[in-house]
């Protein structure tokens, strides 16, 4: 009894505690090195997982379909107006109809592609697809703008909007896969931080 | 449309120059600022926004601009959605139709910034 009490007195130290307090310090610090390297290790396996499952299951096999999407968009466009010029004298509420009609077109086709890859981006990460849903609202009113003037304007750039649309989509998805490569050296420089007998 | 709430029209002129449709989330904001709906939020009154004829198209961009606030101030969908309707003049079916499918995805956009919710949660 004693012993032990004197182990942990303000007395000056034993001969045990000369001896050993190296090792009981390092073997302490060794223990908690360990035990944080595997938390974090544990929290990256998990985030690399979710990483490789949104890129292998939802955005690969779908990078070919937006580009369809948008290819798609900008003909079905281009043909909506001239149906429209050709249209010009059916009478307005007629043409009003028309219109709605021609921009149901892109809307629906929105609805069944997009807004499905939309929510499934939203369970991965849902900042990027509040992003997502923006630069596709953009494209919204690209599409609308360019039915509601077809017969104002002779402005044929609207090819041109729907293409960089496009590509800040795919600057959006692909600042995901940036985004991780740069987690990855982070957590590289971190591994190295730690003593190399405990990698 | 209730007797109580009070009609706050939308004008041709909100749309745009020669515009049948409502877009853009900046033109929503100036139209949010010209109808003072920052101070109608904190109102005890209900309100119906008249949607004006010949409407073709209501983005959810101009939506969010103009509502959002709103949402955020009360607090919710829900809450938005008992203080202000949304009613549509055009008597034309399919017209009203489409203005309503715009409304649905106006209002899956606006819960999803509302609440931020994810579908699946890793």
């Amino acid at each position: 009894m004693m012993c032990i009490l004197n182990l942990f007195c303000l007395e000056p130290k034993t001969d045990f505690w000369d001896n050993n307090i190296v090792t009981i310090v390092g073997l302490s610090l060794g223990l908690l090195f360990f035990v944080i390297e595997r938390l974090l290790n544990y929290n990256r396996e998990i985030r690399e997982a979710k990483h490789n499952w949104f890129l292998n299951i939802i955005l690969s096999p779908n990078l070919e379909n937006i580009n369809t999407f948008y290819f798609d968009s900008n003909n079905k466009l281009i043909e909506s107006v001239q149906e429209l010029i050709n249209n010009k004298d059916i009478g307005h509420n007629k043409f009003i109809l028309l219109q709605r009609e021609k921009i149901n077109e892109f809307k629906i086709e929105r609805v069944k592609f997009l807004n499905n890859f939309s929510s499934m981006i939203r369970s991965y990460d849902v900042s990027l697809s509040i992003d997502f849903d923006k630069i596709i609202n953009e494209l919204d009113d690209i599409y609308t703008e360019t039915l509601d003037k077809a017969l104002i304007n002779n402005d044929d750039t609207f090819s041109n909007k729907i293409f960089k649309n496009k590509s800040k989509i795919i600057t959006l998805l692909f600042n995901v896969i940036k985004r991780n490569k740069r987690n990855k050296k982070n957590q590289l420089k971190q591994s190295i931080f730690l003593p190399s007998f405990y990698r | 449309m209730t007797d109580n709430r009070i009609n706050i029209s939308l004008l041709a002129e909100h749309r745009g120059v020669d515009s049948n449709t409502f877009t853009g989330r900046p033109q929503g904001e100036e139209v949010r600022k010209v109808l003072k709906l920052d101070e109608l939020d904190f109102k005890q009154s209900h309100y119906n926004f008249l949607i004006p004829l010949n409407t073709t198209s209501f983005n959810a961009s101009f939506f969010l601009g103009l509502f959002f606030d709103s949402i955020k101030n009360l607090k919710g969908y829900e809450n938005f959605e008992e203080k202000y309707h949304l009613v549509f003049t055009d008597e034309d079916d399919e017209l009203i139709q489409g203005l309503k499918n715009d409304l649905k995805e106006c209002k899956r956009q606006a819960n999803n910034e509302y609440n931020q919710k994810t579908g699946l949660n890793i």
